[in-house]
């Protein structure tokens, strides 16, 4: 089979070139270092350190608050909280870790006291302080001065360990034995699940919902390279004129086909290697995590399909790419040939990410058989929501349909263009090129 | 026996008529020039003869068989228009070449490695094809069409753009690969080459036929009855004889052409009797170049 030949030399082509090799190494470490970065940078950021001085008038509520915030450091500085909604919060509001010093205030004046703290707090020596009035079990208020008061996880916590001592006083007062008091103040966790369509969704990790979001990128990113260099491929034929000597050994519908299967078979090189070490890397670092954050809520099917997808949406549109080569004497005027296939690409790769919110919308729904945008809608509509199974094979049928139909139109103009020279086709040639026999 | 027949076949591209009602036929074994000004046809007698064109009336044959898209292995292509992939190393262009021609890739790989030692570009084997000189990448460029050893070789325009010395060394794989039982067909408008190549010719001009047949039938055909004498002294008495037709004078040379029916026989005796010396008295055949010439403009 000479198809093989012509595979064979397009893949080794494009697989020796330095370009691919570091290419395929490189790519995952950007797109890792582009994910984790920002989240690395953010959790770093949002660490606080906060050194906090009392003024404390009742003359017992420093030394409790000391035991509760730096106790509660302690606590979450204990890696892998099993606690998931805990972790959430962290990612919103931050760590806050804090060391209380207790300030004496007795003969002394408070003005002087303040104006010493604002004067450490401009120098960045300490967060803020409080001040506790001797009243503070019975107004429960107290003030607290810092430059930065909108940091919520130090609001919180010192609220609720104000509280909680508070409480606990009152109870002490009310004779509660102790061992009920810490049961009566002890805080409630809440696990949220999400419903969807009268389903329990269980929610996924942030990493797991990047990955699909990388994946319909990977679709469009690969449709694109890949079909160019189909396209490039041609032309580059055209202009050494190896056309030719290359019909007089092959017919051109093995030629089209070699081509595009070889550039094809690159890209799905490619990406099996990209699969494998997201895949080795997911797993490994997972391993890290409570059982619960192991396995995949995206279900295995969603990835079958990303397979599928990406196998026959490469097809489909690199048939475009190689008319754009063949009708072309040159990069540029290809360039302009493949105007409206990129509109086609560019447009479900848009609506995927707005449909990820809401895969079951019923335009995206509709759209998603439309066959030149299936591979990236239907991918989503797979991986962010559960697409009943008669659907999605009817997706895959249409495609197929429409890819068979598209490599025999494209074969039958791709036969004269590469034999023809000098000026572009006209819409109307191009049609005509159809005809012949 | 007929390895290629050519049968009525007609082309058009929208108005032009690129090729007329065409009919060739070529014995095996012979080395057969297409003949003809440039857009005569001779590029699309040949792509269609390759079955990369099809003819839109008319037939081909090989071997007496309509073509079939196997019969390209046996065959051996160089277009007219050159190129080789230019990142490609030499040994890949080579191998590439031969297993699309259904050679498995170890046979392939001893083809190119032997072939390349025979021009003298061993050295040369694992660089990319840009690398080479212009005359190195038309060597490469013929082997690569030969290098299945083809039965039916087919050369458009082989000797355009060649220096010397790969004119010479293509004349020898020419003529070695019709020893080896190749038939050859090629075109060309150089008709030096031809004339020192060709068993059979045939002249196209605007598509048609205008002149087919071997060498030998054709420069007898147009063999108008010239000699070509050689004087002491000028002598203008050789054109008084009553038979002469045409007299052209180069100095102590003549060229005498006469009627048909007189022979070299009578006319050397007609020549000593009437007491002219001469030292050379030749029968002249019309050189390819001569007829092509003539059969052109005569056609306008």
């Amino acid at each position: 089979m000479k198809v093989f030949t012509i595979i064979k030399k397009e893949l080794k082509e494009i697989v020796v070139k330095k370009a691919f090799i570091i290419g395929t190494l490189l790519t995952p470490v950007l797109i890792v270092g582009m994910v984790f970065l920002p989240t690395y940078i953010m959790g770093r950021v949002a660490k606080t350190e906060a050194t906090i001085k009392v003024i404390d008038y009742t003359g017992d509520i420093t030394s409790q608050l000391k035991k509760e915030l730096e106790v509660s450091n302690k606590e979450k500085s204990k890696k892998n909280s099993p606690d998931k909604d805990m972790k959430n919060k962290e990612m919103v509001e931050g760590i806050v870790t804090f060391k209380i010093i207790n300030l004496n205030p007795e003969g002394r004046n408070l003005k002087t006291l303040e104006d010493e703290l604002k004067k450490e707090i401009e120098e960045k020596k300490i967060y803020g302080y409080l001040i506790i009035p001797k009243d503070f079990y019975k107004k429960r208020a107290v003030v607290f001065k810092a430059k930065n008061v909108a940091n919520i996880a130090v609001i919180k916590s010192l609220n609720s360990s104000l509280r909680k001592i508070a409480t606990k006083k009152l109870l002490e007062k009310e004779n509660f034995p102790p061992e009920k008091i810490e049961e009566l103040i002890k805080g409630v966790s809440i696990s949220t699940i999400k419903i969807e369509k009268g389903r329990e969704k269980k929610s996924s990790f942030i990493g797991e919902y990047l990955l699909a979001v990388m994946l319909v990128v990977l679709i469009f990113m690969v449709i694109l390279i890949y079909g160019q260099t189909v396209m490039r491929g041609i032309v580059e034929e055209k202009n050494v004129r190896v056309t030719e000597v290359l019909l007089s050994s092959v017919d051109s519908f093995t030629l089209f086909l070699g081509k595009i299967l070889g550039v094809g078979a690159a890209g799905m090189l490619q990406v099996l290697i990209w699969a494998l070490m997201f895949f080795g890397g997911y797993i490994y670092f997972t391993s890290f995590l409570p059982a619960e954050f192991k396995g995949l809520s995206v279900a295995p099917i969603a990835y079958v399909s990303f397979g599928v997808f990406f196998i026959l949406g490469y097809f489909l549109y690199s048939t475009f790419f190689a008319v754009a080569g063949a009708v072309s004497n040159t990069d540029q005027e290809a360039q302009q040939f493949i105007q409206p296939i990129m509109i086609l690409i560019i447009i479900p790769y848009l609506i995927s990410f707005s449909s990820i919110q809401n895969p079951e919308n019923p335009v995206v729904v509709a759209l998603s058989f439309f066959p030149f945008f299936t591979p990236m809608l239907m991918f989503v509509r797979m991986a962010f929501s559960s697409v009943p199974i008669y659907q999605f094979l009817l997706s895959i049928v249409i495609l197929i349909a429409t890819t068979i139909f598209m490599i025999y139109i494209s074969a039958k103009i791709f036969r004269i263009g590469i034999l023809s020279y000098g000026k572009k086709p006209t819409l109307k040639e191009l049609i005509k090129w159809l005809k012949v026999k | 026996m007929e390895k290629i027949v050519i049968k009525n076949v007609s082309k058009s591209y929208g108005e032009v008529k690129a090729v007329d009602n065409l009919s060739l036929s070529i014995e095996s074994g012979k080395i057969y020039g297409i003949l003809g000004p440039n857009g005569a046809g001779k590029t699309t007698t040949i792509r269609m003869l390759l079955n990369i064109i099809s003819p839109d009336s008319g037939e081909i044959f090989i071997e007496g068989k309509p073509f079939e898209e196997s019969m390209k292995d046996r065959i051996g292509y160089l277009p007219e228009e050159r190129g080789l992939y230019r990142k490609m190393k030499v040994k890949d262009t080579l191998c590439f070449f031969a297993e699309l021609k259904g050679m498995k890739p170890k046979d392939a790989q001893k083809a190119a490695k032997e072939w390349v030692e025979k021009i003298g570009l061993e050295d040369w084997f694992e660089r990319k094809i840009e690398e080479l000189s212009k005359g190195m990448q038309q060597k490469i460029q013929f082997v690569s069409s030969i290098i299945h050893n083809p039965d039916i070789i087919i050369f458009d325009e082989p000797f355009s753009g060649l220096d010397p010395l790969n004119t010479e060394m293509l004349l020898d794989i020419m003529i070695e690969m019709k020893r080896k039982g190749s038939t050859i067909l090629f075109s060309t408008h150089i008709l030096e080459h031809a004339e020192k190549l060709v068993d059979s010719v045939t002249l196209i001009k605007k598509g048609k036929n205008v002149l087919s047949g071997t060498l030998e039938e054709i420069k007898n055909e147009f063999s108008a009855n010239i000699f070509r004498i050689g004087l002491e002294d000028e002598n203008p008495k050789i054109g008084e004889f009553p038979y002469v037709k045409n007299l052209t004078n180069f100095g102590k040379e003549y060229e005498v052409e006469v009627e048909d029916n007189v022979d070299s026989v009578k006319f050397l005796k007609d020549i000593v009797d009437s007491g002219i010396k001469i030292l050379k008295f030749e029968k002249v055949q019309p050189s390819l170049t001569n007829i092509y010439l003539k059969v052109m403009k005569e056609e306008e």
